[in-house]
């Protein structure tokens, strides 16, 4: 009796179970989560990016028509695609003739979005 | 990675050969479920209900700021498990994650097929664990977590376990598995092979030193894989040692492993730490038996 139990429920998890295997996968990332320390947040290392290299006079502030920068709920609007397409991927910002992001701050930004862009 | 495969076969086998000089009477080759990270031979008898909360804090090296990691946590497991019958039981936990794949809820079954204590020359256990990932799908494209289809939030481990009691005080375990992981970051590959040892050493009636090592055998985690197969990741073999406490009512298991993840689907694939690096991490595990009926 026992005996039948355990094949019976065995029988059906391999049933359930079976059919249910896939061999996706995505691509390696271009940057690396694994060194930092700790999961990067808005509060204390996004804000100084964001301030020095997007939200300064005649760029992302208040008015400005593509977006208020100068805090988080400014740029929630364009998180997470437009922020990892624009800045990450095809790097058209900031834009040519401005100061470049470093490795360092591209690596912050990345990780930041792909913790799911946390506050604080 | 043949003779790997190999030779945990062998390892397998050796266990099997029979042994004297030691009394049988009930004896339990394990006296938990676990053996820190690994299953044991070991099941629950039927009716009892095993309530387990598992803890692995941060890297030991954390220094003052995180109190030598024990402010940090890099994985939390709370479960249930149930003998359906005396060799056959089931569990279901849930974890936090310890790799890009969080909240993670956890099936389980396992049937000891043979027992040493029913005069049997080794004892002989199936596992199958089966994860999802509950966390939300990211928005980001081309991410581990963006999860393309439903059933890329699941991930399994089958398992056979050999295990033999050696001596009145000393019990070994040897274990082949294989994982599946339905989505993974190339060059990462979605099934592994691995093999893995657990022992225990009987201090006295209350008190054992246990330890276990896996060891992958596929894959780019594979110590015997060529130039690491283009992985950028870093893998360490998932290595614990430990002390636990049988107080009666409960087995209390202290660890340090480096480790992060709790259940095989998690920590098998995904050891990053290092022990040379002071990357291990103090776990302790607590399980409470109740009969139910």
């Amino acid at each position: 009796m026992e005996t039948s139990v355990t094949i019976l429920t065995l029988f059906t998890l391999i049933l359930v179970l079976g059919p249910s295997c896939v061999n996706d996968t995505v691509p390696e990332p271009v940057y690396p989560c694994d060194d930092l320390a700790v999961t990067p947040n808005y509060d204390n290392d996004i804000k100084s990016i964001i301030d020095t290299n997007c939200a300064f006079s005649g760029c992302h502030v208040s008015g400005f028509n593509a977006g208020d920068f100068s805090n988080y709920q400014g740029m929630e609007t364009y998180l997470p695609v437009r922020i990892s397409e624009e800045v990450l991927g095809e790097k058209t910002m900031p834009p040519s003739g401005f100061t470049e992001l470093t490795q360092e701050e591209l690596i912050v930004i990345s990780c930041w979005l792909e913790a799911g862009y946390p506050e604080n | 990675m043949k003779n790997s495969l190999i030779l945990s076969i062998i390892a397998l086998l050796v266990l099997s050969i029979n042994s004297k000089g030691f009394s049988q009477k009930d004896a339990k080759l394990f006296n938990d479920r676990r053996v820190i990270n690994s299953h044991s031979v070991e099941v629950l008898n039927k009716s009892f209900l095993d309530i387990r909360i598992g803890h692995r804090f941060g890297d030991i090296n954390g220094t003052w700021s995180t109190l030598y990691g024990l402010e940090n946590a890099t994985d939390v497991y709370i479960g249930a498990d149930y003998g359906i019958t005396d060799k056959f039981m089931v569990g279901l936990s849930r974890s936090k994650g310890s790799s890009k794949l969080r909240m993670l809820v956890n099936g389980m079954a396992k049937w000891n097929i043979l027992h040493e204590k029913n005069n049997k020359p080794v004892s002989l256990t199936l596992v199958g664990v089966a994860t999802i990932s509950t966390m939300q799908k990211s928005e980001l494209p081309n991410t581990i977590t963006s999860f393309p289809a439903f059933i890329n939030r699941f991930s399994y481990c089958s398992q056979i376990v050999a295990g033999k009691q050696l001596s009145n005080k000393f019990a070994l375990q040897a274990n082949l598995s294989f994982l599946h992981r339905n989505i993974v970051e190339i060059p990462d590959k979605n099934a592994m092979i691995s093999t893995g040892f657990a022992a225990r050493l009987k201090l006295n009636k209350t008190v054992a030193l246990i330890g276990d090592l896996n060891i992958p055998l596929s894959g780019p985690q594979s110590p015997f894989a060529s130039g690491n197969q283009g992985s950028e990741k870093e893998y360490n073999l998932p290595l614990g040692l430990g002390i636990e406490f049988d107080t009666g009512g409960h087995v209390f298991q202290l660890n340090l492993t480096n480790a992060k993840g709790i259940p095989q689907t998690d920590f098998l694939a995904n050891t990053d730490s290092s022990w040379l690096d002071g990357e291990f991490r103090l776990g302790f595990t607590i399980s409470r038996i109740f009969k139910v009926r």
